[in-house]
């Protein structure tokens, strides 16, 4: 016998009693399912024009799709401040705070809030930073984000957003995936599902992080989830090699990694004849691209192409790893095609508990590290004429409170505020967002939402709208249920920011 | 009496589950709306066989060598089974659908009756009693004109057959002009304060350019000529009006509205609609008949967003004309050329992956598709001057990216004659002031 037909044979045998009857109600499934199809034809409502085919070449998973009418943003750029920075201390001024600053909090504000740390009656805490408004559009900005503060006329701030979860991890995987818990995919693999990616020899969607430390969501935070694996985030690293294994071992050439991967995909071919599972051809387009990006990915994240005066724009320094370099890298892929870029900066976790964390301490050099490199991108991506489709997005899973933290009821070496879902403020530049704008408002305190508030699963909505999709339409069906990013509660696009 | 019997029992039946199961407005099993669904096809024939009996006889008078008794004999059977299915199948349709109404009711009855009339006028016939056969015959014509007439006003609004009535004729006739200005008097309570918030929350899906559910809100005469289910108000009772059904449905309800996950209309703007049906819904009510009625500022109402429909078919026919030369293009280059969404025969040319493998030679294969191309993006590909009238021959061309390349001065100067074009990138390609100068009156236009 030789080893291929003992491997079928034990494939064969593999093959239950119980494999046998599920089987069976897999077809009586389908039987019904076409039955239920015939009925939806019929029914008078329900005939549209049916879901939109997202099927591809499974050589070619990530070949780019239309989207379903004409969009404003071709590509993404999503800067996710992990950690949960006080917006009250960058974008959303409250001057009757900065009056009460130092009382004691109001009874009527703690009745039925339950805080991760604040305990007893803490202090109001005013803006620790002088605020000023810049722009044409009158944005209220703190003196923190200096370089930012030039671009308020392209930028436009929701200061109404609200979350579901007062804890790093849930929140920022609801920000991300749309839902709180693991397992679903990030807007950057839907997106990459839904539109493909414009240059075939890079991933379509990047991941990378700064800070020192990982979001606490981890890599579910672009994680495909059901989606097929190949619309899973590429993390690079920030240090050192930017993709590890990417270059060839020593003594192995590239024509001799060619004929490797040939003998390697001749084999996933028989495979796949076999057995034919989609998935292995994937796992072959996976391989060549990998191959191909050997070429073209290490050359577009070496920032050392850039010029020296870019570099120094963005506040590079050589040889470190950065949000900064992580903004430039952005720029160079998104201006290769790649579909979405996600970055991460971690360390925006501000309680007050230790110099880092401090809002009058770390607050700062966090913001110094992220103020220049946004600047600079965003000039960057408009002298090129990019920042018309590209859609850049500045968030956080959370706001912070306007109370200053009381670790235990005791009071505190440095100044913090403690987690605060209920308001927080977001913004978006470019793609088809309108500039100048400022959406929603928190009540004098900072601390509730007074007018208009946007839930994370409308700005996800609002995201889809400006890549070209109803967010009821890109849809992946999963466990008999038409899975979407705005998952199932009604969402809204809103039309207030759109350019 | 058997024939009697055979004759005028199924009309008795009919009369009979009329009378039982009166549509009571609820929607019920599929199986009554799927069948429901074919009366507007077979009712047809009751009205064109009917119709078509006084012709024949007619035609018979003035050819008196033709014997028209048993061609007639056949048509008024054939009409009685028709007549009989019609409005069978109606009330299918009314009882599963859900319908409800004085209307529906005064088409049903008349429905109903023709069967009888004409069951009545095949006994006549068969008994040669001429004098009963010409008063059934009349009677039937009239009854099925009626329903029909009814059943036209049922389906496609009240003013169907006057609506584009020349004024001569209408003047004749005596029919007044139905109300289409689409702005109602600010002055009256509609006009001034239930109009601007249907405008804000209604008429993008329900208006001049999108009529969902047949039904449009931009005006007090189309929203009292209701939709496809018939009238959206009951004057004097919000109660059972639908446009209040709908809007004070629990959101997660299929018939909720505002749809498509739009926000639900506040307590006051509920109210107001409230307020106004149950005052007879009226234009003659004054804007500040209410002393107690809430105001609305409209002002601070969330914006709508049109989402386009999902077309594919449309989108079909639009790339019919070229779908075999960009098939043929994508073969051979692939991903460089894509639809640019999936409504539209318009594409998407992005060649800069192949950054200086693409050039002249590569571009001249594009030329049949030049036409259609919205944006094109030739960032460091190695096209030349020699590309220029490819270049001019993109005619429908909104956003040009030429950065990186080797274009002289004179080709990009050309390039101001592109009406469509609003966005050009020339940033490191070597153009005099003069020819950036050229180019200023395009909307965004970027140089070094």
């Amino acid at each position: 016998m030789t080893l291929e037909e003992e491997l079928k044979r034990e494939a064969l045998k593999a093959h239950t009693r119980r494999d046998f009857l599920t089987g069976c109600t897999g077809a009586l499934g389908s039987l019904f399912m076409a039955n239920a199809g015939m009925t939806s034809a019929f029914g008078a409502e329900r005939i549209q024009a049916g879901p939109i085919n997202f099927a591809r070449d499974p050589r070619s998973p990530l070949a780019p799709l239309p989207p379903q009418f004409a969009p404003k943003a071709k590509r993404v750029i999503f800067m996710h401040m992990a950690g949960a920075p006080s917006t009250l201390d960058l974008f959303d001024y409250k001057p009757e705070l900065e009056k009460l600053n130092g009382l004691d909090t109001p009874a009527s504000f703690l009745e039925g809030k339950k805080f991760a740390f604040i305990r007893g009656v803490p202090k109001l805490l005013g803006p620790v930073y002088p605020f000023k408004q810049y722009g044409e559009s009158g944005a209220w900005l703190s003196d923190r984000l200096p370089h930012i503060s030039d671009h308020v006329d392209d930028i436009c701030f929701i200061k109404s957003m609200r979350t579901e979860q007062f804890n790093h991890a849930p929140a920022q995987l609801l920000m991300q995936t749309g839902e709180t818990r693991a397992g679903f995919p990030s807007i950057g693999s839907w997106a990459t599902y839904g539109l493909g990616t414009e240059n075939q020899n890079l991933p379509g969607f990047m991941v990378m992080l700064s800070g020192g430390s990982s979001p606490s969501g981890g890599t579910q935070l672009w994680n495909n989830g059901f989606l097929p694996s190949v619309y899973q985030g590429v993390n690079t690293r920030s240090e050192g090699e930017p993709v590890l294994y990417l270059n060839n071992p020593e003594n192995v050439s590239r024509p001799m990694r060619r004929r490797m991967l040939d003998s390697l995909n001749r084999l996933n071919q028989e495979t796949h004849q076999e057995y034919g599972n989609p998935e292995t051809i994937t796992r072959i387009a996976q391989y060549e691209m990998a191959y191909r990006m050997q070429m073209e990915a290490t050359d577009v994240l070496d920032n050392m192409k850039e010029s020296e005066k870019t570099r120094e724009a963005y506040g590079i320094e050589p040889g470190k790893g950065s949000f900064a370099n992580n903004c430039l890298r952005a720029r160079r892929l998104v201006e290769r095609g790649v579909r979405y870029v996600q970055l991460y900066h971690w360390g925006w976790d501000t309680h007050g508990d230790s110099k880092a964390s401090a809002i009058n301490e770390g607050f700062k050099d966090r913001c110094k590290e992220v103020d220049q490199p946004i600047a600079a991108l965003l000039t960057d991506l408009k002298q090129r004429g990019m920042l018309d489709d590209t859609l850049v997005v500045w968030s956080t899973e959370f706001g912070r409170t306007p109370m200053q933290e009381n670790r235990g009821g005791r009071e505190m070496a440095f100044i913090g505020r403690d987690h605060n879902p209920n308001a927080f403020t977001i913004w978006m530049a470019g793609g088809g967002a309108k500039g100048g704008v400022s959406y929603g408002e928190t009540d004098e305190m900072g601390y509730e939402i007074a007018k208009n508030p946007v839930e994370v699963r409308d700005f996800h909505a609002t995201m889809m709208h400006l890549l070209g999709f109803d967010h009821h339409k890109l849809t992946y069906p999963f466990q008999g249920l038409d899975n979407k990013l705005t998952r199932v509660r009604p969402a809204r696009v809103i039309g207030e920011l759109l350019a | 009496m058997k024939y009697l019997i055979l004759t005028l029992l199924p009309a008795v039946l009919l009369i009979c589950l009329t009378l039982i199961f009166a549509p009571d407005g609820n929607i019920k099993n599929d199986w009554f709306r799927f069948l429901g669904g074919f009366h507007p096809l077979i009712t047809h024939f009751p009205i064109a066989l009917i119709l078509f009996i006084p012709i024949l006889e007619i035609a018979g008078l003035f050819k008196a060598n033709i014997n028209t008794k048993p061609v007639i004999d056949i048509l008024i059977k054939v009409a009685l089974l028709a007549s009989i299915a019609a409005p069978l199948l109606g009330w299918s349709l009314a009882w599963g659908d859900g319908f409800s109404g004085d209307m529906v009711t005064a088409h049903m009855w008349a429905g109903v009756l023709v069967p009888l009339s004409c069951g009545l006028m095949l006994l006549a016939h068969k008994s040669n009693q001429m004098f009963m056969y010409f008063i059934t015959m009349v009677v039937s014509v009239l009854l099925v004109s009626w329903t029909g007439f009814l059943g036209g006003q049922l389906a496609h609004g009240k003013t169907h057959l006057t609506a584009h009535m020349p004024d001569s004729l209408r003047n004749v006739l005596g029919i007044e002009k139905p109300i289409v200005v689409a702005l109602d008097d600010p002055n009256t309570f509609f006009g001034g304060r239930i109009a601007p918030v249907l405008a804000a929350r209604c008429v993008t899906c329900h208006g001049p350019d999108k009529i969902k559910g047949k039904l449009r809100l931009d005006s007090f005469a189309f929203l009292n000529a209701g939709g496809a289910n018939g009238a959206v108000i009951t004057p004097g009772n919000s109660t059972t009006s639908e446009i209040h059904r709908r809007i004070t449905l629990p959101t997660f309800h299929d018939d909720f509205m505002p749809a498509e996950g739009n926000p639900a209309m506040s307590a006051e703007e509920i109210e107001l609609i409230a307020l106004w049906i149950d005052q007879g819904a009226t234009l003659d009510i004054a804007a500040e008949a209410m002393a107690g009625a809430p105001v609305i500022d409209i002002s601070g109402l969330p914006l709508e967003v049109i989402i386009p429909d999902y077309d594919p078919v449309g989108a079909e026919t639009d790339r019919a004309e070229l779908a075999s030369a960009v098939a043929e293009i994508q073969a051979k280059f692939p991903y460089i050329l894509n639809y640019v969404s999936r409504n539209t025969g318009d594409l998407d040319f992005n060649a800069t992956m192949m950054r200086d493998k693409f050039g002249d030679t590569e571009f001249a294969l594009f030329k049949p598709v030049l036409s259609r191309i919205i944006r094109a993006d030739f960032t460091a590909t190695s096209i030349t001057d020699a590309s220029e009238e490819l270049l001019l021959g993109l005619t429908k061309i909104d956003n040009l990216r030429l950065n990186e390349t080797q274009l002289s001065d004179q080709t990009v100067a050309k390039l101001s004659s592109l009406k469509t074009l609003r966005s050009l990138n020339i940033r490191n390609v070597n153009v005099s002031a003069a020819t950036k100068n050229k180019l200023a009156t395009i909307e965004k236009l970027y140089t070094n």
